[in-house]
């Protein structure tokens, strides 16, 4: 009788659990979409929607961008993935000094204001740029040149510039999580190191390179500021089209219209890239400590690392370097004397009368706001994945990574019109960036919760630990690793943040992309670039802190040195 | 969590939601401005209501003129804001359109420039203005064009960086520019003869002076005064502005009352105190644009920024009749 009464027990629960799991994903998509739904409301219940939407897709214009967009896009993946893939092997396949740093690093191109990266690519690769004053210097006479920046393959270029760090991090730490014995094993039974590179290591990749390169195509496909100075007149993406008809025709409709095409295709991409992960099935990996990286004994491997430093090093660090250089020149000029003034100014009246706020409440209020969003978006996300960590990825999941598709214009537009009046800025503005985070913050979740350790879990409830005890002592070691990079990356794209905090703030929230953009309105190009050096270290030190904190933690919790 | 924890939740977000619905305590005067509004303007205007009238002032900023337009509209049954700042005389038709704006003749009004009265039912009163042309760096360019057709010289190819149209207001005046130069018949010609000396068309003026002062391109189209900023703070005349065809296309912005406002006496006091000497001597080295009275003197580093004493500006209510088959036209010719 007694037994019975439990078992009945145990159903109800389980039915109110499985309630709840319906209930919390339907929420924070009502949270997502409930904006985006009121401008698609808005647009598609009059008359003329339907015939100006035929009009639009027969037109030439529509085919002109969607073959410019996808284009650009399939090829700023395919570069990024390709030249993050070795550096990824030796990210996921040895230890070496200065990793933890470098991986630190490989977040900043999410975080740096646009015009920064426009400026780096121009001072680098433009017409008088570093680039060609080099070449003129070693072929003299010759008059060799690189005139490409402005122009299809300059915007490819620019885009692998924003996304071949974050491939290639994201990369190497799943190759972490590939095990070494597999590579062992298939050495064992014969296979060349190729076969095993091509037969075993590559079909656990792909799932990973394939989330990577839709992300990097979608953030590609989106982009806005490098197509419009780069492209000059010939080329727009969406995303322009949108802003043109928002800001300048005022165009509502038309503009919400062009929203909800351009989601339809983004749609179309993941449902794609979702139907190829299914292609290859869940794997999982045991995590093993990573062999030190020894040169000396792998001079062939250590030849080709350092060629690899080299390049990577040329395409990605230089052009920043030379840019954050002009900070400490007089006058911002390349030829001016070496100088800080550009970094007392910030401190200065100057900064106050051009920013309206001083530099430390611009600096607390960044932090702030991007911890909060950091933070909120990794447990909301985790959340969700620890819920789902037992299914395949699904259209649900698919949901969860549309607002990467959808304008975020429109996103802002909805939400202005939904709660602009019952919220305060800085809480729309939150919003807002969870909305922009949540994506790939989720999936890099999502992916480890679904990999990691479930087997560790269910052997730990056996031994009798549950609750919280269950999650500090063995869920959280098994997620830290992940759980760190998505929160890192919730913070980069909370500080690099322009248009939800211009949009949405009302002026009245002032973080460190609106100081950077408001100094340059001002005419303070030097000191604008010192303070993106600024953030660029700050961001760095924040970074390096979490992973440090991270290490502590697994070395006081297991007494074992990190990997 | 439990059923009844959710159902706090969702009763949070009924709270917010609604929130916006009940009775507010009366809201000080509100005006709506651009983002790139000068803080110390702000200020000067909060301060002075304050110590003036006992009057709280709240500035609103919107990232653009469009979606503060927009903002506007939004709210026309149920007005939010008293004053707008900031939109430009290209803008006017627009507002008109909307309805959103209350005519108010301010006292000061004779002694605007009479050539920069956009509006002679003073919808929008005009506050400053300055001029789009091109600035060029004098140690990069040898010699200097004296015409806009002189910008399609062959020498000049790859030179000239400019704002795009569709997305910059700048970019827009120049347009503006061309076709009052040489009229609807001419200026798709123009264009089609200017591409190849552009180096870039880029999304903002940001990006354009940045491009130019990073030394990529020795012409950049901006604003006359843009040169005292770099004598002010660098004590350098090394960019200097250029004056084409001996005129050049105004940008005035100017500001309104909106309609429906609660607190039309406050709302018309600040429009007068933005057209008294007092805040009118603060815009040049602020606003880094000129004054709309006649009777001030500019402060000396103006001696460097254009000074156009014809202006090329079409009508608001012909630019605004033709503006989007202009534009479209142009994107045309641009990507042939």
């Amino acid at each position: 009788m007694k037994r019975r009464n439990r078992s009945t027990w145990l159903g109800q629960r389980r039915k109110r659990l499985a309630g709840q799991a319906r209930l919390f994903p339907l929420l924070l998509l009502a949270f997502f979409f409930l904006p985006v739904l009121v401008v698609l409301g808005q647009a598609f219940l009059r008359d003329q929607a339907w015939p100006e939407l035929l009009a639009f897709l027969r037109s030439r214009q529509f085919q002109k961008v969607l073959v410019f967009s996808t284009g650009e896009a399939f090829w700023s993946a395919c570069f990024s993935l390709a030249l993050a893939l070795p550096g990824a092997y030796f990210f996921g396949r040895y230890r070496f000094p200065g990793k933890r740093l470098l991986r630190s690093v490989l977040v900043l191109p999410f975080m740096l204001p646009g015009i920064l990266v426009v400026l780096a690519m121009v001072v680098f690769y433009g017409q008088n740029g570093v680039f060609n004053s080099w070449l003129a210097a070693l072929f003299p006479g010759q008059n060799r040149s690189f005139t490409g920046l402005y122009g299809f393959w300059g915007i490819v270029l620019t885009h692998v510039f924003y996304n071949f760090a974050f491939c290639l991090r994201m990369l190497g730490e799943r190759w972490e999580r590939i095990s070494p014995q597999l590579e062992e094993a298939s050495a064992t039974l014969g296979a060349g190191r190729f076969t095993t590179w091509w037969r075993v290591i590559l079909p656990l990749l792909a799932p990973t390179i394939g989330y990577l390169g839709a992300l990097v195509f979608l953030y590609s496909f989106l982009s806005f500021t490098v197509v419009l100075v780069l492209g000059g007149y010939l080329y727009q993406t969406f995303e322009v089209l949108i802003y043109i008809e928002y800001n300048h025709k005022l165009r509502f409709n038309q503009a919400s219209m062009l929203a909800a095409v351009q989601m339809i295709i983004l749609a179309a991409i993941l449902t794609f890239q979702r139907w190829t992960q299914r292609l290859s099935d869940r794997q999982n990996g045991t995590v093993s400590p990573l062999p030190p990286w020894q040169p000396k004994k792998q001079p062939v491997g250590a030849f080709f690392f350092l060629i690899y430093l080299t390049g990577s090093f040329f395409f990605f660090f230089l052009p920043l370097l030379f840019v954050l250089i002009r900070s400490f020149k007089e006058r911002g000029q390349p030829e001016g004397l070496w100088t800080l003034t550009n970094y007392q100014d910030l401190l200065g009246t100057g900064f106050r009368f051009a920013v309206g706020s001083d530099l430390w409440t611009v600096v607390g209020t960044s932090l702030v706001l991007a911890l909060t969003v950091g933070l909120v978006t990794t447990i909301l996300a985790y959340l969700l994945a620890r819920q789902r960590r037992l299914l395949p990825w699904g259209k649900l999941d698919l949901w969860f990574q549309l607002p990467m598709g959808v304008s975020f214009l429109t996103f802002a537009f909805g939400l202005l019109r939904l709660a602009g009046r019952s919220l305060p800025p800085v809480l729309l503005i939150i919003w807002a960036q969870i909305f922009l985070a949540f994506p790939l913050v989720y999936s890099l979740l999502r992916t480890a919760r679904r990999e990691g350790g479930e087997d560790y879990l269910a052997a730990a409830q056996t031994l009798g630990a549950s609750g919280w005890e269950l999650f500090w002592t063995v869920e959280f070691p098994l997620m830290r690793k992940a759980l760190a990079s998505a929160f890192a990356y919730g913070v980069a794209l909370s500080l690099g943040d322009l248009s939800a905090v211009l949009v949405l703030g009302q002026g009245k929230v002032i973080t460190l992309s609106v100081a950077v953009y408001r100094l340059i309105g001002h005419y303070h190009f030097p000191q604008a670039v010192a303070l993106g050096t600024l953030f660029i270290l700050l961001a760095v030190l924040l970074f390096a802190l979490v992973e440090q904190g991270n290490r502590r933690f697994w070395s006081a919790e297991r007494g074992e040195g990190s990997r | 969590m439990d059923g009844k924890r959710w159902g706090f939740l969702v009763f949070l977000l009924l709270v917010f939601f609604g929130s916006g619905c009940f009775g507010r305590p009366e809201r000080p005067l509100t005006v709506y401005t651009y983002s790139s509004f000068p803080p110390t303007l702000v200020e000067d205007i909060v301060r002075h209501f304050q110590e003036e009238y006992e009057v709280t002032v709240e500035f609103k900023s919107f990232s653009d003129t469009g979606p503060l337009l927009n903002q506007l509209a939004q709210e026309k049954k149920d007005p939010q804001a008293d004053v707008v700042i900031g939109l430009d005389n290209n803008y006017l038709p627009k507002a008109l359109a909307l309805g959103v704006l209350e005519p108010y003749k301010p006292q000061a009004a004779g002694g605007i420039r009479s050539d920069l009265v956009f509006d002679p039912d003073f919808y929008l009163t005009p506050f400053d203005y300055g001029f789009v042309v091109f600035n060029y760096d004098s140690e990069r360019l040898a010699q200097t064009p004296t015409s806009h057709r002189d910008l399609l010289r062959p020498e000049y190819k790859g030179k000239i960086i400019i704002e795009n149209p569709l997305t910059s207001s700048p970019g827009q005046v120049f347009l503006l520019t061309t076709i009052a130069l040489y009229g609807e018949e001419g200026y798709l010609d123009y264009w089609r003869a200017l591409k190849p000396n552009l180096l870039t068309i880029t999304s903002g003026w940001d990006e354009a002076y940045g491009i130019f002062t990073s030394g990529e391109a020795p012409l950049v189209l901006s604003y006359g005064a843009s040169p005292v900023y770099h004598l002010i703070y660098e004590e350098s005349e090394r960019y200097k502005a250029l004056v084409l065809d001996g005129g050049a296309y105004a940008q005035i912005e100017g500001v309104g009352i909106v309609k429906g406002t609660p607190q039309p006496e406050n709302a018309r006091r600040l429009v007068d105190y933005i057209l008294s000497p007092e805040f009118q001597t603060l815009i040049p080295e602020t606003q880094f644009m000129y004054p709309v009275r006649a009777d001030l003197e500019l402060p000396a580093s103006f001696r460097v920024a254009a000074r156009a004493e014809r202006l090329f500006n079409l009508s608001p209510a012909e630019v605004d009749a033709n503006l989007e088959r202009w534009l479209s036209a142009w994107e045309q010719v641009m990507n042939e």
